[in-house]
């Protein structure tokens, strides 16, 4: 736990847990990255458009076998719509995501990019296209693509294990298969990174701290 | 944080109209329900796709209305309608922020809860298998396109856009696979009962099944739930048709009566009795022997007379015995002995008036000789035959015992034939080879 | 779904209270004779 002084307003900013650098200023959405020489800001953060989600910064529950609060929000944009990626803080101190689109949640941890790769991820890896419902084969199980689409990133908010400014762009392709896991594969100008998860409901993460909708009937889950 | 509202409102590009999102963040697209233009907003600032005139429709149920389903509310924000180029129907999408979104499908009346599924089915021996239920093939190579939305969706839906479907069903479920060149999605319907439907929305009753309708491809036979929870009926009423059968009919104090009649001679007419029915009604069984009749028929008009009404209860029987040799060797026919069943006779005293008349078949030269003493040919009379009646009181009407069956069996034959034009019907539809035993064990799982 | 199964045993009960009121009357329409049951026209046999 660490609070530094928000270089842009001066503002109070928070940091909870030692492995993710970047954290949203409340106030002024400056992006302020904790480096060992202090605090500097790497740019502004867009404001977040209103959206409907039940999930908000705090919500608790159970997922990985792991206690979880949500610290952070990324919201992606593409052609074809919008939609958040809600950062776990776990209860070892690792972190994870859970991504939110269409009413369907994804919770993926970040895996170790590493030969062997399947023959799409290395596809993939080098700048070739891939379609939907090409199959792949990761750590062991079969997954078929869903969607490749190439995503901007809208806006963010909370403790962030990256910088993420308005604008950055990069490619996303989304994996599932016959046991309700998942995988994403992201792909900017720097690097490549895979995430493996498995979709949840809302319902399966013992959810607390839900966030509050006036006219609908929070569920009693947890 | 102040709590703001959940409905937001813009205004149409197109006609001015105020328009609700009520799924902000998720809905990519909206209709507007006043002019039927297609706004995207998607991004910031709405845009506008497509422009049209005038509203699309007029909705079962309004856009907005809330409903309450297998205990979730749910809020109908979109509505389109596509067709296949046979069938045409209609889909609400259902939003809640804290369930995600659901699908109300409604084809003829009929209502079905459809749930996006995350997880991609398993194909095994020719049929998809989610979460341990089989669904087979009933639909494929189909394309949906949509001819008319309002309301908003999370994707971009235009009109005129077409997907690649194939549908596969199991009683009251279908699994639909929709795609396009860039994604796939499998969604999970399951057919809402009348109650359950209209208990959430105030849409008009599904209507019912006559001969001469075509089913849903996933619509359960009504008859096979009907005929099940009949057999036990059905099967005790067998039984307790079986007791009173065994109970009833047992014949009491038998009287036997006997007399000779003559083969071609005089008819005999007597009278026996008397025969007492003591109470109530009751059935008289009549055993008529002739033990030793050959080659010709003895008939027996039997009649109970009542000696106080005077009342006749008649029947008859036939006796006849017939033998020979032929190329086979020995056969014999006829009928030396018949059961005469009389029914209800009412109490009294009777009499059994008997009217017997006999005939032996064969030649009048067989039958006459030589009477040296009156210089003639004279025609021989057979020996007499010996009738006896045995008469006994109650009678066991077997045939009654059949009628009843009959009776019990008609109503469950009558939902079989239903069933069997039922399914008929339904798998008439069936995309692929013509359905077989398989199609119809099929339709007689439980939903 | 319960009512038509409610129908059908009041049904069964009726086909059981027929075939009880036969028998206590000792009645049967397939029953050789009886009231007006056969007059009889012929003697002898009315076939081969």
């Amino acid at each position: 736990m660490q609070t530094v002084a928000c270089p842009q307003c001066g503002a109070d900013v928070l940091f909870r847990s030692p492995a993710l650098p970047v954290r949203v200023c409340d106030y002024c959405r400056a992006l302020v990255v904790r480096r060992e020489q202090g605090a500097q800001v790497m740019g502004e953060a867009a404001v977040l458009p209103f959206d409907i989600s039940p999930v908000q910064i705090g919500t608790m529950g159970h997922c990985f076998g792991l206690d979880f609060e949500i610290i952070g929000r990324v919201r992606w944009s593409w052609e074809d719509g919008a939609w958040n990626e809600w950062l776990m803080l776990m209860a070892d101190g690792n972190h994870a995501w859970l991504g939110e689109a269409m009413g369907q949640f994804m919770a993926l941890r970040e895996v170790e990019l590493k030969n062997p790769m399947a023959k799409v991820l290395r596809r993939l890896a080098n700048g070739t296209t891939v379609v939907p419902g090409e199959k792949a084969t990761i750590s062991g199980h079969d997954y078929v693509v869903t969607d490749i689409r190439t995503v901007t990133c809208l806006a963010c908010e909370g403790e962030l294990p990256f910088t993420a400014p308005s604008g950055w762009e990069a490619l996303s392709v989304d994996f599932r298969n016959k046991d309700g896991w998942c995988a994403s594969f992201q792909k900017d100008r720097r690097e490549a990174s895979l995430y493996l998860g498995h979709y949840v409901t809302l319902a399966d993460l013992s959810p607390r701290n839900l966030r509050t909708l006036p006219g609908w009937t929070m569920p009693a889950y947890g | 944080m102040a709590e703001e509202a959940t409905v937001r409102t813009l205004a149409c590009p197109a006609c001015g109209g105020t328009v609700a999102m009520r799924a902000a963040g998720y809905t990519v697209t909206l209709a507007c329900e006043y002019c039927g233009s297609l706004i995207d907003v998607a991004h910031p600032d709405a845009r506008l796709i497509t422009r049209y005139a005038e509203a699309q429709a007029s909705l079962t149920i309004p856009l907005g209305t809330r409903g309450s389903l297998r205990g979730v509310e749910w809020e109908a924000i979109g509505w389109l309608e596509r067709t296949d180029g046979w069938a045409a129907w209609e889909e609400y999408l259902l939003f809640n922020p804290y369930h995600g979104y659901r699908w109300l499908i409604a084809q003829d009346g009929q209502w079905s809860l459809g749930t996006m599924l995350t997880a991609i089915p398993r194909y095994d021996g020719g049929e998809m298998i989610v979460d341990g239920r089989s669904y087979s093939s009933f639909y494929h190579d189909n394309k949906a396109r949509v001819t008319r939305v309002v309301g908003e969706f999370y994707w971009r839906v235009k009109i005129g856009e077409e997907v690649r479907s194939r549908d596969y069903v199991r009683p009251g479920f279908m699994l639909s696979l929709e795609e396009d060149d860039r994604e796939q999605s499998w969604t999970l319907s399951e057919l809402l009962l009348a109650h359950e439907i209209r208990q959430a929305f105030d849409v008009p009753r599904p209507p019912r099944w006559w001969p001469g309708m075509t089913p849903l491809a996933h619509q359960p036979s009504p008859y096979v739930q009907r005929i099940r929870s009949w057999v036990p009926i059905g099967a005790i009423t067998l039984i307790a048709l079986l007791v009173l059968l065994t109970l009833f009919g047992r014949t009491m104090q038998p009287q036997t009566f006997g007399f000779p009649v003559t083969p071609d001679g005089a008819s005999v007419s007597q009278s026996f009795g008397p025969i007492t029915v003591p109470i109530g009604r009751q059935a008289m069984t009549v055993e008529t022997l002739t033990s030793n009749v050959e080659q010709g028929w003895v008939d027996i008009d039997i009649a109970f007379v009542n000696r106080k009404t005077q009342e006749s209860y008649e029947a008859y029987a036939l006796n006849e015995h017939y033998s020979g040799y032929d190329s086979d060797g020995g056969w014999s026919e006829g009928s030396r002995s018949q059961t005469l069943k009389v029914a209800s006779l009412p109490a009294g005293t009777y009499d059994l008036v008997v009217d017997a008349q006999a005939h032996h078949w064969g030649s009048s030269a067989d039958s006459s000789s030589w009477n040296p003493i009156a210089g003639r040919y004279e025609s021989v009379t057979q020996p007499p035959v010996d009738v006896s009646l045995t008469v006994a009181r109650g009678a066991r009407f077997l045939s009654n015992f059949w009628l009843a069956l009959l009776l019990v069996l008609v109503p469950p034959l009558l939902m079989l034939v239903l069933h069997i034009l039922f399914e008929n019907a339904r798998l008439a539809q069936k995309d692929g080879p013509d359905p077989d035993a398989s199609d119809w064990i099929r339709g007689m799982a439980n939903p | 779904m319960k009512s038509s199964s409610f129908l059908y045993a009041l049904w069964c009960l009726g086909v059981i209270g027929l075939y009880l009121t036969a028998a206590s009357q000792g009645y049967s329409p397939f029953a050789d004779g009886g009231r007006a049951a056969a007059v009889h026209g012929t003697y002898g046999p009315t076939h081969k």
